[in-house]
C-alpha cells in the first residue's frame, strides 16, 4: 500500500478542509473589524462557494469514475472475447487503503453538498434574527459536512468511526449554538449524551467484529464474514454496528432523541439536521451491510432492519398525532419517513435499492420545501400549528405551498411523495413482506391525519379561531420571504409537481449508479 | 515469570479494591482519588501485558485530563458530602440480575473459542518493531506506521479536535460581555479629558 495511493480521489475533501482552514483564519481575523452582522454574511456566501466548487470536483470525479468504468466494462467484454482470464470490473478506488471512492458514494457526495448549500442559503439572515454574532455557525456546518464526505467514502472501521464521530461533534455543538436559549441547552446536552452512547455502540461492535475477525478493512471483513459467519461475537458485533447506525437515523426504537433535539434547536439547525446528514449516514449504513456485513445478512441484520422498519412506521404515525408543535411534528414525520426508507433497505433488492434512493432524494426536496416554509412562517421560536390558522386569507400562495408539500409527504397521488412510496411498497410487496407492507400503508393513513391536521388549521380555521392560552398576540400576520427563499421555494415545488409526470431520468440515473455499486 | 504474575494479582486487586472505593466514598475528593488510583492500576497492568504506549496515553489522558476535571468540578461545586439519602441495599437484587446476565454472555461469547487474526495494522506495527526498532518499544513503532501509512486517520482525528476546540469556543465564549484593558487608550488618555460635566 502507497501512502498517497490515489490521493487524486481525495481532491475534493483536500479542497474542503483547506478551505475552511482559511475561512477559520478570515473570520478570526476580520470579524472584530466590520459590522456585527455583515461579517457572517460574507462568511456564509463564501461557505456556500466553497460548497458549490466542491461539489463541481465531485461532479468531474463522478464523469471521471464513469468513464473509468466504461473503459473497464469494455476490457471485460474483450477479454470475455478473446477468452483470456477474465478481468473484473472495479466496482471502487480505494484512497491509501482506508478510504475509498465509488459511484454510488460520489452521488451521495454531490447529493450532501447541494443540500448543504441550500441549508446555507436559507440562513443567510439567520445571525441577524437570532441576534448572533457567532461566525462558527457557518464553519461547523462545512466541517459536519467534511464529516459526512469522510463517512461515505470510509472502507475501514476506524475511518468510518472517525467520519461519524467528527459528524457527530459538529452537530452536537450546532444543537446548542443558541446557548442563551434553554431550549438549545438541552436539545445540545440531550443530543451529546445519547450520541455518545451510540458511539460507544458503534466502537464496541467494532471492537468485537476485529476481535473475531483480525480485520479492519471493509474489503478484508466481507471476504472473511462471507465464509465464516458462526461467530457469535461477529454477530454481535454486527449487530450493534447497525444499531449505532439506525440511532445517527433516528430509527424508531432509538428515535427518542429526535422530537425534543428538533424542537429544542434553533429552527435552521433543525433543518440541517433533518435534510442532510440522513443520506450520508444511509450511505454508510449501506455500504457497510452490502460490504462487509453482507455475510451476516440472512443471519439476522434483515429482520433487524425490518423490524426498525416497522417499528419507525408506527412510531412515525401515532407520535404526531398528538403534537401541538410543528417542529416536533416534522420530527416525527421524519422518523416515519425513515421507517419506509429502512423498509426498502430491508427488502433488499436491485430494485429496493433503487427505491431507497429515490425516496430518499424526494425526502431530501420535500424537506426543503417544508422547512423553508417553517423558516419563513415562524419568526422566534414559537412555532405552534394553531399558529397557521387563517394562513390561506392572508397569504393564499404561501398557504398553497405549505399544503402541497404536506399533501405530497402523505404520499396523495398526483405529487412526488406518493410516487416514492409507491416504490418502496412495490419492491416489499415482490417479495413478499405482506404484513410489513400492510403496516407500512395503515401508518401512511393515519400519518395522513396529522399532515390534513395543518391544512384544515390554514384553510378551514379564521385568524381568530386559536384559543391556546398562551397564544394571544402571536398570529402571523407578515410573512416576507425573500429571493433565495422563494427561488428555493419554486424549485422545490417545480420537483414536487413534476417528478411524478416524468420521473424516468431520475429513475434510470439511480438505477445505474445502484447497479454500479451492487455489481 | 512468577514476579510478573504476582505483580497481575496485585494491580488487578488493586484496581478492584479503588473501584469499589470509588462509589463506596462519602466523601467525593475520596472517590475522585480512588478513581485516578483505579486508573494507575489499570496502566500498570497495561505495562504489564507489554502495551506501554496505550499504559501511557491511558495516564495521560485519564489522569491527567479526565479525573483532575472531576476535581475541579467537585471542588467549584463544594459538596462535603453526599448524604446516602437511600439505603443502597435496594439496588443489590437489581445490579445482581445485571451482572449475571453479563457474565453469561461473556461465558457464551469468550467459552467459544476466540480466533484472533492480528490486522494489517498490528502487522506493520510488528513488522516496523521487529525490523526497524528492535529494542525501542511499540511507541516508536506505532509512530513509525501511524505518521506514514495511516496518516489519514491523523489528519482526520486532528479535525475532530479541531471541531472540539472551535465547539468549546462557541459554547463558552462571551462576546460581547468580554472584559479587555484598552492600554493604548489608557496611555493616550489626556490629564484635562479625564474629567468632564455631563449635563
Amino acid at each position: 500500500m502507497k501512502y498517497s495511493e490515489n490521493i487524486y480521489w481525495a481532491i475534493p475533501e483536500i479542497f474542503l478542509v483547506t478551505a475552511i482552514v482559511a475561512l477559520l483564519a478570515y473570520g478570526v481575523v476580520y470579524s472584530k473589524l466590520e459590522g456585527k452582522y455583515s461579517q457572517q454574511r460574507k462568511i456564509t456566501w463564501l461557505s456556500i462557494l466553497t460548497l458549490a466548487f466542491t461539489s463541481i470536483l465531485v461532479l468531474d470525479q463522478i464523469q471521471l469514475f464513469l468513464h473509468l468504468t466504461e473503459n473497464s466494462v469494455n476490457a471485460l467484454a474483450d477479454s470475455i472475447c478473446a477468452s483470456k482470464t477474465l478481468a473484473t470490473r472495479p466496482s471502487g478506488i480505494y484512497i491509501a487503503g482506508v478510504f475509498g471512492v465509488d459511484i454510488l458514494t460520489l452521488v451521495t457526495k454531490f447529493i450532501i453538498l447541494i443540500s448543504a448549500a441550500i441549508i446555507l442559503i436559507l440562513s443567510l439572515d439567520f445571525y441577524a434574527s437570532h441576534r448572533l454574532a457567532i461566525y462558527e455557525y457557518t464553519l461547523l456546518i462545512l466541517l459536519s459536512v467534511l464529516g459526512m464526505l469522510i463517512l461515505v467514502s470510509a472502507r475501514d472501521l476506524i475511518s468510518l468511526y472517525l467520519g461519524i464521530e467528527l459528524v457527530s461533534l459538529s452537530l452536537y455543538v450546532l444543537a446548542g449554538i443558541e446557548r442563551k436559549r434553554q431550549y438549545s441547552t438541552e436539545a445540545a446536552l440531550k443530543y451529546f449524551l445519547l450520541g455518545a452512547l451510540s458511539s460507544g455502540l458503534l466502537l464496541m461492535g467494532s471492537t468485537l467484529i476485529y476481535t473475531f475477525s483480525g480485520e479492519t478493512t471493509f474489503s478484508g471483513l466481507s471476504s472473511f464474514l462471507w465464509y465464516s459467519h458462526d461467530d457469535l461475537g461477529l454477530k454481535a458485533g454486527a449487530v450493534l454496528m447497525v444499531v449505532a447506525m439506525l440511532f445517527k437515523l433516528a430509527a424508531a426504537p432509538f428515535h427518542m432523541w429526535a422530537p425534543d433535539v428538533y424542537e429544542g434547536s434553533p429552527t435552521i439547525v433543525t433543518a440541517f439536521f433533518a435534510i442532510v446528514p440522513k443520506i450520508a449516514v444511509l450511505t454508510a449504513l449501506i455500504t457497510l451491510l452490502f460490504g462487509p456485513l453482507l455475510g451476516l445478512w440472512n443471519e439476522g441484520l434483515q429482520s433487524i432492519i425490518l423490524v426498525s422498519a416497522c417499528a419507525s412506521l408506527i412510531v412515525g404515525a401515532l407520535g404526531g398525532l398528538n403534537q401541538t408543535k410543528l417542529k416536533r411534528l416534522l420530527a416525527y414525520s421524519a422518523i416515519g419517513h425513515m421507517g419506509f426508507i429502512l423498509l426498502a433497505l430491508g427488502t433488499s433488492t436491485l430494485w429496493s435499492i433503487q427505491a431507497v434512493y429515490v425516496y430518499i432524494i424526494y425526502y431530501i426536496i420535500m424537506s426543503i420545501a417544508g422547512w423553508t416554509m417553517a423558516l419563513s412562517i415562524f419568526k422566534g421560536s414559537l412555532n405552534y400549528i394553531a399558529q397557521l390558522s387563517g394562513l390561506s386569507r392572508t397569504q393564499p400562495v404561501l398557504a398553497a405551498t405549505l399544503a402541497l408539500t404536506l399533501f405530497s409527504m402523505a404520499g396523495i397521488p398526483p405529487l412526488a411523495g406518493f410516487f416514492s412510496k409507491y416504490l418502496v411498497l412495490l419492491g416489499a410487496i415482490d417479495n413478499q413482506l405482506y404484513l410489513v407492507s400492510i403496516i407500512a400503508v395503515l401508518a401512511s393513513v393515519v400519518s395522513a391525519f396529522y399532515y390534513l391536521r395543518i391544512i384544515k388549521w390554514m384553510y378551514f380555521k379564521d385568524t381568530t379561531d386559536y384559543h391556546y392560552k398562551d397564544l394571544v398576540d402571536v398570529s402571523i400576520t407578515k410573512i416576507e420571504v425573500d429571493l433565495p427563499r422563494s427561488l428555493i421555494l419554486g424549485v422545490s415545488m417545480w420537483f414536487i409537481l413534476t417528478l411524478l409526470i416524468y420521473p424516468n431520468p431520475l429513475l434510470n440515473f439511480i438505477f445505474d449508479i445502484v447497479s454500479g455499486f451492487v455489481l | 515469570m512468577l514476579i510478573s504474575e504476582a505483580l497481575f494479582w496485585i494491580f488487578a486487586s488493586g484496581a478492584l479494591i479503588s473501584g469499589f472505593l470509588v462509589i463506596s466514598a462519602k466523601n467525593p475528593i475520596h472517590s475522585v482519588f480512588f478513581l485516578v488510583v483505579a486508573f494507575a492500576n489499570a496502566s500498570i497492568l497495561m505495562l504489564l501485558l507489554g502495551v506501554e504506549f496505550l499504559s501511557i496515553l491511558f495516564l495521560i489522558v485519564y489522569v491527567g485530563a479526565i479525573a483532575i476535571l472531576f476535581l475541579f468540578v467537585v471542588m467549584m461545586l463544594n459538596i462535603k458530602s453526599v448524604e446516602m439519602a437511600d439505603n443502597a441495599t435496594r439496588y443489590v437484587p437489581i445490579g445482581f440480575i445485571i451482572g449475571f446476565i453479563f457474565l453469561v454472555e461473556v461465558y457464551i461469547l469468550v467459552e467459544g473459542s476466540i480466533q484472533t487474526r492480528p490486522s494489517a495494522f498490528l502487522l506493520e506495527t510488528a513488522n516496523y518493531e521487529i525490523l526497524w526498532y528492535p529494542s525501542s518499544g511499540n511507541i516508536t513503532a506505532i509512530g513509525q506506521v501511524l505518521y506514514t501509512e495511516y496518516y489519514i486517520w491523523f489528519l482526520v482525528a486532528s479535525f475532530i479536535l479541531l471541531v472540539a476546540m472551535i465547539g468549546a469556543i462557541v459554547l463558552t465564549l462571551e462576546h460581547e460581555s468580554v472584559k479587555r484593558q484598552d492600554i493604548f487608550g489608557q496611555i493616550a488618555t489626556e490629564y484635562k479629558k479625564t474629567i468632564s460635566l455631563n449635563k
